[in-house]
This record gives structure tokens, C-alpha cells and sequence, in this order.
């Protein structure tokens, strides 16, 4: 786990997320990160970087939209997340459903992740969830059981402008 | 069902012998063997009461367990089951409210022992009880749907099927809080019916396998929304006459605030709670550095927690580091080891061999982090209150104490205080209006 001189922070970031996806990898262990970020545009940019450093290092990410696609949602999310975990890989989880019309979060969806969370460590799955700034204490509040079971926290600085650039 | 002792596999682990192996071995969700040599003996006198009453009472005991998210509870339950005294006493059945359903806040006490009367059912199975018991539960559920049912074609499917009732009860449990007063008086006396299978369905059991059940109920406290508030508000304040009545030993597990409760219907002593492990004395709870109690039995626990997973304890810590992660674990044993795993990582990031104070530092600051977005308007007063006052309790503290924003501690009397990575930042900030 080596962060090398002359790296930007994110870049930083995605290659410290590949490191922990390789040595969860190694160990058989499960492996639950949360990403913050504040931009969709820095989000977009940083899931391009870390899907580039994963399949370097010969991981191959999978996506879940969540919150876009009913078939990643309640009842099917866990089920993905296994299927990623035997065959080796990790899943990134992009975003979370919110409700229509509105800035909050599914409460439904965040009982369900909350509900199963055990499957994380019996399936050993592997995934990095992806959570806007402003859902953070509606997740901790309401999922506050998967909370528990996160291996590490990271926050995505920067701007949409340095987003675009490293687009 | 997930019958702890015989089907979950628990993770083998060997002490560390380098950083990368303590990054591995302090990984927050393992779940360590009870019989194993990583699992450490806990000496809170309300956990021995538990397992003494257990093992001496001739009656049958509802006993109900409440601590912290990550303080061991399920450890302990785990314990239990694989305690020999025990497994020669009763015939263990280990539930999860995890299987209840995605609906578990809809929750109510006739389908908490619909849920146990399946379990026992299936464990009938095993044990070669008469399947007539297993009929009986499906002619209750079959009337029980049928009658507050109003869709003929349901009732219909209902009556065609074995168990298809099953899933009609389940999914009218989220309409419940609409019914009406009568609604409710029609379903008692099916109840007391229920009851009866449950009470049999037990008594055969014990026929068969000639020793007493024991029915555990594990994870009713996971959950902080206001609807699981409610939940166990109904379960265990509303209904509470009636999950005492099964002739059976009963756990069931609540959330940690429930002892503190002035309004709980729950008697002293069916009440078997443990806190935290206290690492500082309450008189110190006011700095925001307490020193750690070096000769106290919770600071000497849980240094033994981290120890005996490590080959050589003193390899891997720089002078204080240790004591500076167990200060940020709060004397829970997940947090405390999500600490150590977290300070392993930011070691190994330096590619160093050894875990320094700037690494304890940088998790400090993590977890500090990590609970900012939880300490904003009315939080903040609350916060500083649980802080100011010798024993912490404040109205409101309780989603605080789900979150383990605040922790409680017990040393004669119980007490609560705010974690260590949080007293300087929330002394530091005011409150907004």
C-alpha cells in the first residue's frame, strides 16, 4: 500500500481503494469502503481513474446504479454483490435511489442494505458505495448497521472545473 | 434460521506476525469462534448472572439482553450456545431477525411467535416430532388470514395451500397500524391459540430430545429509524404480557437505551445488560483526555483482546499507540478493532512496520470525520450536555447511543459519555439556532 510522490489526491485515493480491493483479494476477507464525494462531475472522473487502475492491476470492477436501475435495487442489490464476490471481483455501487421528487434517500432501499448487512461477511463481498455529502447522515442514521461494517472512508476533494480538466 | 453453533462458519485466524496480518485479523466483521483462543472471557456480572441463571433455574426464563451495536452481544449469544452445561440443558434455537423478512419494522408479537412456532417447526422436523403440530400452525394461519382478509380470491389461494399463508400474514403486517380497535380484540384470542401450538410444539420437543428449549432471538435490536423505535415500543412496552408467556427460555436482544428507560415494562431483573468496557474513571469524563485506568480490569480486557491476536504485541506499537487506539475504540470491540485495522492501513501506507502515534492520529481524525455529519443543530446541545453532566443521560441521547457517538460505561452506576475522538471537536463548536 503505497501512496508514490507527485500523485494527486485522488489518484492517490483510487490507488489506495485498488490496494485494499487486491489485499481483500489475497486474504478472502470482505471489503465495504464509502466514497463521499460532493461533485457528480469529480465522482465520474474518480470512477474512471479507479476502473483504469483496477483492470491494470487485473481486477475487473463491476457497476451498480442503484439509484438509476430498479434491477441493481431492493432485493436484487445483495444478490449482484455476491455474484461479483465469486468470481473474484469487486463492485463499484454508484449511486443510491432517492425518492421521486425529492432530495432524500429511499428509505426502503436503506432498510434493505441495512437489513442484510450480515451477507457482507458471510458472502465476503467487496464493494465501494459511492454517497453524496449531503445523504451522509440520512445513510448513518438509517442504516447505521451497515455503518458499522465499513472498512474505510474516504472524501473526494475538488471541484467540477479540476473534473472536467481530468476528464 | 440460522442456528449459530452449527451452521455459521466462523473465520480462522492466527496471531499476526506482521502489519498486513494485523490489517487482516482486525478486520471489523470477522466474527471470532466463542471456543476459540481469540475469544475473550467477559466478566460482567450481569452476562455471568445470565448464563448461572441458565444453567441452575428450573423454570423458564424471558430474559432479554440489551448492549451496544459491536459489544459483543452475539458473541456472547454464540457463547452461550456453545457452552457445555448449556447444550446439555436445552435444545438451542437461534433466530435472526435478519430472516424475518425486509420488513422487519412492521414487526408485531403475534408474527415475532409465528416466527419462533416456524423455527420450532423446522427444528421438529430434525428432531422426528409428528407433523400434526406443523398443521395446526397452518390451520391457525389459514383462519387468521381468512378472517381479516376481505379479498375472496385470497382467501381462495389461501385455503388451497399448506403454508401459502404465510406470505399473506407477512405482507398484512404493514397495514396493521391502520386496523381498528375491534380488529385488534378479534385477533387476541387467536393469540392465546397460538400460544397453545407454541407451548406444545415446545413440549414435544423436550419429549423428544428430553431436554428443555431455549429460544434465542438475536438482532431484534439492529435498526434506529423511528418505525423500529416503534417496533420495539409495541413489542416490548405494548406486548410485553404476552412474549413472556411461551413455557419456554426466551432472549430476546435490545438496543442499549432500553435499560435506561424510565417507562420500560421490563422488570430489573429479566433485564441483563452490559455496557461498554470502561477503560477511565467517571471523575475524569469531563477532559477530553482521560488518562486510561492501567490497573482496571476493562483496560486489562482489552488489551488482552488485541494481544492475543498478535504474535508479538510489542513489535507493532510504538510506545502509547496502543493505548491510543483502544482510547478511540471506547471500550467496544468492533470499534476498537476497526482502529487498530485502520492504523495498520495508514502504517502500511508509509510502508512502515510498525504503527506510530501519527498513525493513531490519522484515525483519530477518521473517525472523527466519519461522525461529523451526525453533530449538527440540536445534536451539538445534546452532545456537550452528555459532557457536562457526571452521568450523561439527556433527553434525545439515544440516537447517539445506536450511532456510539456517545457510549455507556458502568462502575456501580451507569453512566454515559461522549467518544473521545468527538469531546474536543464538540466543545469547540456552537450550537446553531
Amino acid at each position: 500500500m503505497t501512496v508514490s510522490d507527485g500523485q494527486d489526491e485522488t489518484t492517490a485515493i483510487a490507488v489506495n481503494i485498488a490496494d485494499q480491493v487486491e489485499n481483500s483479494l489475497q486474504a478472502d476477507r470482505p471489503l465495504f469502503l464509502i466514497v463521499y464525494y460532493e461533485h457528480e462531475a469529480v465522482k465520474v472522473a474518480f470512477l474512471g481513474k479507479i476502473r483504469q487502475i483496477l483492470n491494470k492491476r487485473g481486477v475487473t470492477p463491476q457497476t451498480f446504479s442503484s439509484g438509476q436501475r430498479p434491477e441493481h435495487g431492493v432485493g436484487r442489490l445483495y444478490p449482484l454483490l455476491e455474484d461479483v464476490a465469486k468470481n473474484g471481483a469487486v463492485a463499484l455501487v454508484t449511486d443510491l435511489p432517492h425518492l421521486p421528487d425529492s432530495i432524500d434517500l429511499d428509505s426502503s432501499f436503506l432498510k434493505y442494505l441495512n437489513l442484510h448487512r450480515d451477507l457482507i461477511a458471510k458472502h465476503h463481498l467487496r464493494f465501494v458505495l459511492f454517497l453524496h455529502t449531503a445523504d451522509a447522515e440520512r445513510f448513518i442514521s438509517s442504516a447505521g448497521d451497515l455503518w458499522d461494517f465499513r472498512h474505510h472512508t474516504y472524501w473526494l476533494a475538488g471541484s467540477q472545473e479540476t473534473a472536467k480538466t481530468s476528464l | 434460521m440460522s442456528n449459530v453453533c452449527c451452521d455459521f462458519k466462523f473465520e480462522q485466524i492466527t496471531p499476526a506476525t506482521s502489519l498486513q496480518e494485523i490489517w487482516d485479523v482486525f478486520e471489523p466483521t470477522l466474527s471470532i469462534d466463542p471456543a476459540s483462543e481469540f475469544y475473550i472471557q467477559r466478566t460482567d456480572p450481569k452476562l455471568q448472572k445470565l448464563t448461572f441463571d441458565l444453567k441452575q433455574t428450573r423454570n423458564d426464563l424471558h430474559t432479554f439482553l440489551c448492549g451496544h451495536l459491536g459489544s459483543g452481544k452475539t458473541t456472547e449469544l454464540n457463547r452461550l450456545c456453545c457452552d457445555t452445561a448449556i447444550q446439555e440443558k436445552y435444545e438451542t434455537v437461534f433466530l435472526t431477525a435478519q430472516n424475518f423478512g425486509s420488513e422487519v419494522v412492521h414487526l408485531t408479537h403475534d408474527a415475532l411467535l409465528v416466527e419462533i412456532c416456524l423455527a420450532l417447526a423446522e427444528k421438529g422436523k430434525e428432531c422426528g416430532m409428528s407433523a400434526s403440530l406443523t398443521q395446526e400452525l397452518n390451520n391457525w394461519g389459514r383462519e387468521v388470514v381468512t378472517t381479516f382478509f376481505h379479498d375472496e380470491a385470497v382467501k381462495a389461494e389461501v385455503g388451497a395451500k399448506g403454508s401459502v399463508w404465510l406470505a399473506f400474514f407477512k405482507a398484512q403486517l404493514s397495514t396493521r397500524h391502520e386496523w381498528k380497535q375491534e380488529e385488534k380484540l378479534r385477533l387476541e384470542p387467536r393469540i392465546q391459540d397460538l400460544l397453545g401450538i407454541l407451548n406444545r410444539m415446545a413440549q414435544e420437543l423436550k419429549n423428544t430430545t428430553g431436554k428443555k428449549l431455549l429460544v434465542i432471538i438475536d438482532d431484534l435490536e439492529k435498526g434506529e429509524s423511528d418505525a423500529h423505535k416503534e417496533m420495539l415500543t409495541r413489542l416490548f412496552q405494548d406486548n410485553y404480557d404476552t412474549l413472556t408467556q411461551p413455557r419456554f427460555s426466551i432472549i430476546y436482544t435490545l438496543p442499549v437505551y432500553f435499560r435506561g428507560l424510565s417507562s420500560s415494562r421490563i422488570p430489573v431483573d429479566e433485564l441483563y445488560a452490559f455496557s461498554a468496557v470502561r477503560l477511565y474513571e467517571r471523575e475524569d469524563k469531563a477532559m477530553n483526555r482521560p488518562p486510561l485506568s492501567k490497573d482496571n480490569e476493562g483496560y486489562l480486557l482489552l488489551r488482552s483482546f488485541v494481544e492475543k491476536r498478535l504474535q508479538n504485541p510489542d513489535a507493532f506499537f510504538a510506545e502509547g499507540a496502543l493505548d491510543e487506539l483502544l482510547r478511540i475504540g471506547g471500550g467496544l470491540f468492533r470499534e476498537t478493532a476497526r482502529a487498530i485495522h485502520e492504523a495498520a492501513y495508514f502504517a502500511l501506507l508509509r510502508n512502515a512496520e510498525k504503527i506510530e502515534l501519527a498513525d493513531t492520529r490519522k484515525v483519530f481524525d477518521q473517525v472523527k470525520k466519519e461522525y461529523q455529519p451526525l453533530i449538527r443543530g440540536k445534536a451539538i446541545n445534546i452532545l456537550k450536555a452528555v459532557q457536562a453532566s457526571p452521568e450523561g443521560w439527556v433527553d434525545g441521547v439515544e440516537p447517539f447511543l445506536q450511532s456510539r457517538a456517545v457510549v455507556e460505561y458502568e462502575n456501580g452506576d451507569l453512566w454515559l459519555d461522549l467518544r473521545h475522538v468527538l469531546k474536543e471537536y464538540v466543545s469547540g463548536i456552537q450550537a446553531t439556532p
